[in-house]
């Protein structure tokens, strides 16, 4: 299988991070892992997109950073979500959909309501 | 202007972390890089394999950390501009605190930077002039320490002769020309240079050439001028070399135009005008030459003392005659000086000791600042607390703290480069005559720079005071409280407070010892009765005016003077008292003896004693009779009998005034004066130095070669004395500028501008010490009331008197001021040692100082301490009770 499957759109790998977030705090190589996880391995994402965008997210106050020790006794940087990120999230979410829905629409590739 | 500073700041700031954000990003990477290589190994690749394709997935990988540190970067200067911003708001929401604060750091730096102005000026720039550390003078120490900056013709030329490590040597004298015709001379500052000044100074010519060799010697036909005279006198003139000038009634040719640059170290005022000065080889007296050096390139200072021993030796050998006998051990030889050995001096010492005292009061307001930070840090504890119990750590709280300090101190910087500017001007106008470079004490870069550095110095310290009063016990352990908490802030007060008086009782002893000291230098008696005297000083007189013509003209308006209503007396002097005088080699008639050789030598007129009212104490004074054709007398002082003539009447006795080992210097001296009368002591040098051995001789006998005459009148200074003088001399020669007034009291008073100009600035310093310190005892106490409000009310209501809490309140604030006290008395009694050079008549350790001092800084601080302790007693015990 090829590791690397979809890459993630541009644009979209904020709000998956924010979704990943919302189950908690996580650390960067955990968000990467997870995200892999939860899409069945269809999307990996790049390391060089994933700090950037982790950071740039922090300076917009969308997510809090801080040192914890992971169940390994590692010292990794936890991100979680803060109140700005949350509504972010919800607000990309219901973008998401219709965006989604209307390029399916397009390509026709929806499954058109029985 | 806040704003900008807070971003240029935050940017500095910034900078200074990118080492730990790059820390913190790669570990962050690390850690990500290890995860990756521990999933490789667990589906089954061998470790190496692991990491390389876990290093592999993650790419490029300085780029990743370039771009991850760019975003980190951003946010820590996010959080400085927040601080900034929140800061601006935070001293805006409360203007006064901000102006008080920011007001009392302003005098502070601004005081420094005046003060550091003049130092940096005088002491600490080099010389603007190439390769400044080449530059030296050569001075003369006769053994034992006792060094004078200076040599004679004969000894500058051994050195040029002899000397290979030195590129040049030369000296100069300074002169005062008139130029142009009879109808409109102007004075031109002019100097004769010797053949290797203009290489000492090491400036090329702008125009024209430099002196030739055989001008040295023969030539006073030739000038070189300023740049600065050229432009506004000669109207820049490209064609002017070859032009003639009348000078003196004389023609020269100008051969040259000096570099802009051109000047001669520790002339005040630049000369306008150079003339070749020629140096008698000879010539062994008249060692009072400057001598300026330039060491050849890549040649060390060491090199030319070590060069400078050899040729001591060999001057001695050469010169036994020249060389006094003193302390073998210590013979006499040449000596390296530097600019400020020579013209600074004693001024070295004041100038340090100011800075001194003014750090110590930019300290006292520092701690006051710091004491306002820490009552207002009070009020914002909780606001504190609320951030830290949010999420802020420690580090970020002392940064915003550290930053509104650093904004209040940068804006106080600012207003103190202004201050600054005011105090140079009223410095420059205080200090003595001139301090040497006068013209280099600005506000240039150099002092910009350092109030720059003091600013952000003084921001820091008493930003990591009131942060560090404030974080240290953890501020979430305030939050529960809602009592005024923090003694922790108070004890941080207190420590200030005794440090504050510490350091104002050391300054108010100096002070204290400098007027104390001031004092008796005011009551000396000079030997003479300077109220009432009248000084006339003459301006250039022309050339033709010499000898028997000159001692006419003194007469004519010796006269005129004693015409004039109210005038008691009236004569003509070489010198002023206070102004120095010939310092000239006198032998005894009949003694081979050699004594110390030079004496003080003053010719003046008859009416010389009377005008002064310097007492007669035998004999008689000079007359008119006392002319060419009589015989040679002299009148001399009594330090000078005492010295010669022990328990001897000196009248009759025989001085020989130019002969020195035996040898008449001059034809001119030959025969000897007799002694006609003895005049008490004067302080001809100065109220500090004991009065030197004088003789008096008359100007009538000495025309030749006299000095300019300086006049002296007993009478009212009316300002019609001018035109009146102006008159007279203008019908003896219409070239005669009019004469300048003033009066004796004033050179007195000038002659002691030193003593004055540090007594006024350590004694403001220390009254400034006082009121800080005042201020800081005061707003101690008065918070210790304030906190103490409740349990004064209890003690009250249980039948405490007013006297017990007063002793209460008043105990607390004195037990500091007292402990203090015992670290600033042990302060000052090693402080004032430093002082010990400036004192004249009083000891470092006079206890009337140090005790008056203290009793001085006791009385201010029980007052400032008593004021709001008052108010302690005035609580209304049902009132404070039920306000919680």
């Amino acid at each position: 299988m090829d590791e690397r499957g979809g890459e993630v759109i541009k644009g979209t790998l904020e709000l998956l991070i924010l979704r990943i977030l919302e189950a908690g705090p996580m650390h960067g190589w955990g968000i990467t892992e997870l995200i892999q996880q939860h899409s069945d391995q269809l999307l990996s994402v790049n390391q060089g997109s994933l700090y950037p965008a982790l950071y740039r997210m922090v300076r917009r106050r969308l997510v809090t950073s801080e040192w914890r020790v992971t169940e390994n006794n590692r010292r990794a940087r936890y991100y979680s979500l803060a109140p700005a990120g949350r509504k972010e999230l919800a607000a990309g979410r219901s973008q998401w959909e219709r965006l989604s829905r209307g390029v399916d629409l397009v390509l026709g590739t929806a499954r058109r309501a029985r | 202007m806040i704003r900008w500073l807070g971003d240029r700041l935050a940017r500095i700031a910034a900078s200074l972390r990118r080492g730990r954000v790059d820390a913190e990003v790669s570990e962050e990477f690390r850690f990500h890089l290890d995860q990756a290589t521990e999933r490789y190994i667990r589906r089954g690749l061998p470790p190496a394999e692991a990491r390389r394709r876990a290093l592999d997935d993650f790419g490029a990988l300085p780029e990743h950390r370039e771009r991850a540190a760019d975003e980190q970067r951003h946010r820590r200067l996010e959080a400085v501009f927040d601080d900034v911003r929140f800061g601006t708001r935070a001293l805006r929401s409360s203007p006064r605190f901000a102006a008080t604060l920011g007001l009392t750091i302003a005098l502070a730096i601004g005081a420094n930077s005046a003060i550091f102005s003049v130092i940096d000026g005088v002491l600490l720039k080099p010389l603007p002039l190439p390769d400044p550390d080449r530059l030296a003078f050569v001075g003369w120490d006769h053994g034992g320490g006792r060094v004078i900056h200076a040599v004679s013709p004969f000894q500058l030329h051994f050195i040029g002769e002899r000397a290979g490590t030195i590129e040049a040597i030369g000296t100069y004298r300074t002169r005062s020309w008139s130029r142009g015709e009879r109808d409109a001379p102007e004075t031109v500052r002019a100097a004769a240079v010797s053949h290797g000044l203009l290489g000492a100074v090491g400036v090329p010519v702008r125009l024209g050439r430099a002196f030739a060799e055989e001008e040295y010697r023969s030539g006073d036909d030739v000038v070189m001028v300023s740049d600065a005279y050229w432009r506004a006198r000669l109207g820049g003139d490209p064609e002017v070399i070859g032009r003639t000038l009348r000078f003196e009634g004389e023609s020269r040719t100008v051969v040259g135009v000096l570099d802009p640059r051109f000047q001669i170290p520790g002339q005040g005022e630049p000369a306008e005008v150079l003339a070749p000065l020629a140096i008698e080889p000879n010539r062994q007296d008249g060692q009072n030459l400057n001598a300026l050096i330039r060491a050849r390139a890549g040649v060390s200072r060491s090199a030319v003392q070590a060069e400078l021993e050899r040729l001591s030796q060999r001057f001695r050998v050469e010169n036994p005659d020249l060389v006094d006998g003193g302390d073998p051990t210590a013979p006499p030889r040449f000596v390296l000086a530097t600019f400020q050995d020579v013209f600074v001096g004693d001024l070295r010492t004041t100038l340090w000791i100011l800075f001194g005292a003014i750090g110590f009061v930019t300290l006292i307001g520092c701690a006051n600042a710091a004491n306002l930070l820490i009552a207002r840090g009070l009020a914002r504890e909780r606001e504190l607390a609320v951030r830290t119990a949010l999420g802020a750590g420690r580090g970020r709280i002392l940064q915003q703290l550290v930053i509104e300090s650093l904004l209040v101190s940068l804006a106080a910087g600012a207003v103190g480069l202004l201050l600054a500017r005011v105090g140079i001007d009223a410095l420059l106008a205080l200090a003595p005559g001139a301090l040497p470079r006068e013209g280099e004490i600005a506000l240039d870069g150099r002092v910009l720079g350092f109030t720059a550095a003091l600013s952000v110095a003084v921001g820091v310290l008493f930003g990591a005071i009131n942060a560090l009063a404030g974080t240290k016990r953890g501020l979430l352990a305030t939050l529960g409280r809602t009592g005024r908490g923090g003694s922790e802030r108070r004890r941080g007060r207190e420590t200030l407070i005794v440090a504050q008086v510490a350091i104002a009782l050391v300054l108010v002893v100096s002070a204290a010892l400098l007027v104390q000291s001031f004092a008796r230098l005011r009551a000396v008696d000079p030997g003479f009765d300077p109220e009432g005297v009248v000084a006339i000083r003459l301006g250039r007189l022309p050339s033709t005016i010499r000898g028997e013509k000159l001692v006419a003209l003194e007469r004519r308006v010796v006269e005129a003077l004693g015409r004039r209503p109210g005038m008691v007396a009236a004569a003509a002097a070489a010198n002023f008292p206070f102004e120095r005088g010939l310092n000239f080699p006198i032998s005894i008639a009949g003694r081979d003896e050699v004594g110390e050789g030079a004496v003080e030598w003053r010719t003046v007129s008859p009416g010389y004693f009377e005008t002064l009212s310097v007492p007669l104490l035998r004999g008689r004074t000079f007359a008119a009779t006392d002319d060419p054709r009589a015989p040679r007398v002299a009148i001399v002082s009594a330090a000078f009998a005492e010295r010669y003539w022990p328990g001897e009447d000196p009248i009759g006795k025989r001085i020989e005034i130019g002969r020195w080992r035996g040898e008449w210097m001059r034809p001119a001296f030959e025969g000897g004066e007799e002694v006609i009368g003895v005049v008490a002591d004067v302080r001809e040098i100065g109220l500090a130095s004991p009065a030197r051995r004088t003789v008096y001789t008359p100007r009538a006998q000495w025309s030749d070669g006299l000095d300019w005459p300086r006049f002296l009148a007993r009478g009212p200074a009316d300002p019609s004395l001018v035109a009146e003088l102006g008159a007279v001399l203008g019908a003896i020669d219409d070239r005669i500028p009019p004469p300048s007034l003033e009066t004796m009291p004033a050179i007195l008073s000038a002659s002691i501008a030193t003593e004055r100009f540090r007594t006024a600035l350590i004694s403001s310093f220390a009254l400034a010490a006082l009121l800080l310190t005042a201020v800081g005892v005061y707003g101690v106490v008065a918070a210790l009331v304030g906190q103490r409000t409740r349990e004064i009310g209890i003690r009250m209501a249980l039948g405490a008197p007013a006297a017990t809490v007063l002793r209460l309140v008043v105990g607390r604030g004195l037990g500091l001021v007292a402990v203090g006290c015992v670290l600033g008395g042990v302060g000052a009694i090693g402080l004032t040692r430093l002082l010990r050079g400036m004192l004249f008549g009083v000891g470092p350790d006079d206890p009337v100082a140090h005790v008056g001092a203290l009793g001085i800084l006791m009385a201010v601080a029980a007052l400032a301490t008593w004021l709001p302790a008052r108010r302690a007693t005035r609580v209304n015990p049902v009132e404070t009770l039920g306000a919680e």
